[in-house]
């Protein structure tokens, strides 16, 4: 054998070594429960993020350049977890990192993938794409279903979407196997992917609890799950946390909602606090299922029923659609939808053509 | 099982806790426990042994509201059709659903008289008051039929304060405040016309002098507790740049109880509306205090926190101090409702 083959046998072997490590063994989140890679923390050189762990155990940041050890003011919360402010070098190179968390000698170590994004600046103008409802494993196929997804993951990086957004239902049953090819799919994406599930107990154990705000720039973000089920952890009510989330960005130059739909009978302190009070400048959700009718008993667009937040409602990746959103100074103006399936529809009609 | 495994635990050792730390000091409380929302359960605690009793079905409870002579509570749930009404005894006896044409109610309240019991009709918005006689049996549309009417309290035997939408859905659609009889829904003047830009919610009918209202309004800016009434007109009571909710009436109807972010997290307050000068219950800017509940004497509060993580069910005095827990750290507890006094 080769000293060549040798090296890269040696690399190999690290490298599933830092995947075996990764998550919990069915992928669920283990001792880092953030940041992840459906919400990965977004830093500047220099500046800090907050880790949230089940165990305290010291953390690194894995990158291209190698490993580096994490500067950690530690606190213990009333639920029993602990939150890590780490504190960034300012000569940390812009790129993407996985966080570690692992204490040598102990049976204590995780492995979190994509969940830090340094970045020097942030862009004033740039693109965002929305996917709603995956659902891997719909109709009971899951390499079918996980290649729409794929396909639509390849678009949204060939469009050099700057940060994605999926909502919704992740998986037809909620079954480990489904949120273990979730997971791999979303590998396919290099951007930030920001994932607000359908609240279940099994998503909360893969992507954490809703909701959460997290700012891109001077932009914000707000992901909750929009139904009244939504599971927020029973300690944080999820009528505050809503309240508490928007007036944090209230100082963004727009504040984007993203959910996985839209309930009439949806907490009314969290609607107060989104839609008419501080209305949000634009909710993206999944499809729901809604009949309105003008003064004139036309059909009308679906709208929420207060407030003056504009609406945008992206069809299902499961049927192989997704939506870009622009974002500038002067909007944040969501596209018509795309679809996977046109394309395809279109290319082989050209194809046939040609 | 589990979880009647751990009320078994709780029943035997809570009251030695409360001997130990000497909360005792009477009444009883209903409330809701679970951290599932499909499996929440109501329950009752002695306040002063803490002895528990299991009275909901547990299969999605909702907020207990206790009939006015004690004997009875009634709270929402959810059954193989949507969600009813289940009224039960406070021995956790007689628990059945009230017979309705609707299969979504929600928001029980109980007339004074303690026979008939008022409940949102409906799906979505578009949801009608109705009331229930239980001696009839009999189940009647308030309000003229109007539908947007979504939660409703009684002000007196032939009167219900509710709230209602007015506007157009996806334009100016808004909440305002109503006085509901059976056969009418008529606004409630509250401040100038607001054209639709002001969101009322939570109304609360003075306990003593029902014709005075407290209530939550975005008018002025930020969500404040204002009171209307004939002798003062429209008056903000709370007045701060951070929201303030939900205002409970103290029994002799001179305070207000509500909650407010004005210290960061939720916290309780009370304010003296003649003077409006506000008084802090339950704050911390560690953790939540919430869902405040006068005691019928009016000198202790129940309300929830947070304090030990997962939300638990402590007791008070009005100023905030003495506080202790009257339910378990590990059993998520909200919505506390005190038993009337008359039936103790």
């Amino acid at each position: 054998m080769s000293m060549i083959s040798r090296l890269m046998l040696a690399v190999c072997a690290v490298c599933l070594a830092s995947g075996a490590m990764g998550r919990a063994g069915d992928g669920a989140l283990d001792i880092i429960l953030s940041p992840h890679n459906g919400q990965p923390a977004l830093v500047r050189p220099g500046a800090a993020f907050e880790a949230v762990l089940t165990k305290q155990t010291p953390l690194k940041l894995a990158g291209e350049d190698g490993t580096m050890t994490v500067a950690v003011e530690w606190e213990a919360r009333p639920d029993g977890r602990y939150v890590a402010t780490c504190h960034l070098p300012d000569e940390i190179a812009p790129g993407v990192y996985a966080l570690e968390a692992e204490r040598e000698g102990e049976d204590e170590r995780d492995r979190n993938e994509r969940a830090l994004h340094v970045k020097e600046s942030f862009p004033e103008v740039y693109l965002v794409a929305h996917i709603a409802d995956p659902v891997v494993g719909d109709g009971g196929d899951l390499e079918e279903s996980l290649g729409l997804f794929e396909e639509i993951a390849a678009e949204i990086d060939e469009a050099n979407a700057d940060l994605v957004l999926i909502t919704g239902e992740l998986t037809a049953n909620d079954t480990a196997e489904e949120y273990s090819a979730f997971l791999d799919a979303l590998e396919a994406l290099s951007m930030p992917t920001f994932v607000c599930p359908a609240a279940t107990e099994e998503s909360v154990r893969y992507f954490g609890p809703t909701p959460f705000a997290f700012w891109y720039g001077e932009d914000a973000y707000l992901g909750f799950d929009g139904t009244a089920d939504g599971l927020a952890p029973p300690w944080e009510p999820a009528e505050s946390l809503h309240y508490r989330l928007r007036r944090e960005i209230k100082p963004a130059r727009w504040a984007i909602g993203f959910a996985n739909r839209y309930s009439q009978d949806f907490p009314m302190h969290s609607q107060i606090s989104l839609f008419v009070d501080d209305p949000l400048d634009l909710l993206i959700t999944g499809p729901w299922e809604i009949e309105l009718v003008d003064e004139e008993g036309e059909e009308a667009e679906p709208a929420l029923p207060w407030g003056r937040t504009p609406l945008a409602i992206t069809p299902p990746a499961s049927e192989g659609d997704y939506r870009f959103v622009q974002v500038s100074s002067s909007e944040a103006r969501p596209r018509a939808p795309e679809s996977v399936i046109d394309n395809e529809n279109n290319e082989s009609e050209e194809d046939g053509a040609s | 099982m589990a979880r009647r495994a751990k009320l078994a635990y709780m029943n035997t050792l809570l009251p030695i806790i409360l001997s130990l730390v000497g909360a005792g000091a009477g009444g009883e409380l209903a409330y809701l426990v679970g951290s599932q929302a499909s499996a929440r359960q109501v329950c009752a605690v002695d306040v002063e042994t803490g002895e528990v009793r299991e009275l909901g079905p547990g299969r999605g409870d909702g907020p207990p509201v206790w009939a006015p002579d004690g004997e009875w509570l009634a709270f929402e749930t959810e059954d193989e059709d949507g969600v009813g009404i289940y009224v039960v005894r406070a021995d956790g006896s007689d628990g059945a659903l009230l017979e309705t044409e609707s299969s979504h109610n929600r928001h029980p309240q109980w007339a004074p008289d303690g026979e008939r019991i008022a409940y949102s009709a409906g799906e979505g918005l578009a949801r009608q008051v109705r009331v229930h006689d239980r001696a009839t049996g009999e189940e009647t549309t308030w309000g003229g039929g109007r539908e947007g009417l979504l939660t409703a309290r009684w002000m007196s035997e032939d009167e219900l304060l509710a709230t209602g939408l007015t506007g157009t859905p996806g334009r100016n659609l808004t909440s305002d405040l109503y006085r509901v009889t059976e056969d009418a829904a008529e606004p409630i003047p509250v401040g100038e016309e607001n054209g639709g830009r002001y969101f009322e919610w939570a109304p609360a009918p003075n306990p003593v002098d029902p014709d005075m209202i407290a209530f939550e309004s975005n008018d002025g800016g930020f969500r404040d507790i204002f009171i209307a009434s004939e002798d003062r007109g429209l008056v903000n009571v709370s007045n701060h740049r951070r929201a303030d909710w939900n205002p409970a009436w103290s029994p002799d109807g001179e305070w207000i109880a509500f909650e407010s972010f004005r210290e960061g997290g939720r916290g309780i307050f009370r304010v003296y509306p003649e003077t409006m000068r506000v008084h802090e219950v339950a704050v911390s800017g560690a953790y939540e205090n919430w869902a405040p509940a006068w005691a019928p004497n009016g000198e202790r509060v129940a309300f929830v926190s947070n304090r030990d993580g997962a939300p638990r069910i402590f007791v008070s005095s009005v100023e905030g101090e003495d506080a202790e827990p009257v339910t378990e750290a590990d059993q998520p507890a909200t919505h506390p409702a005190w038993r009337p006094e008359d039936s103790q």
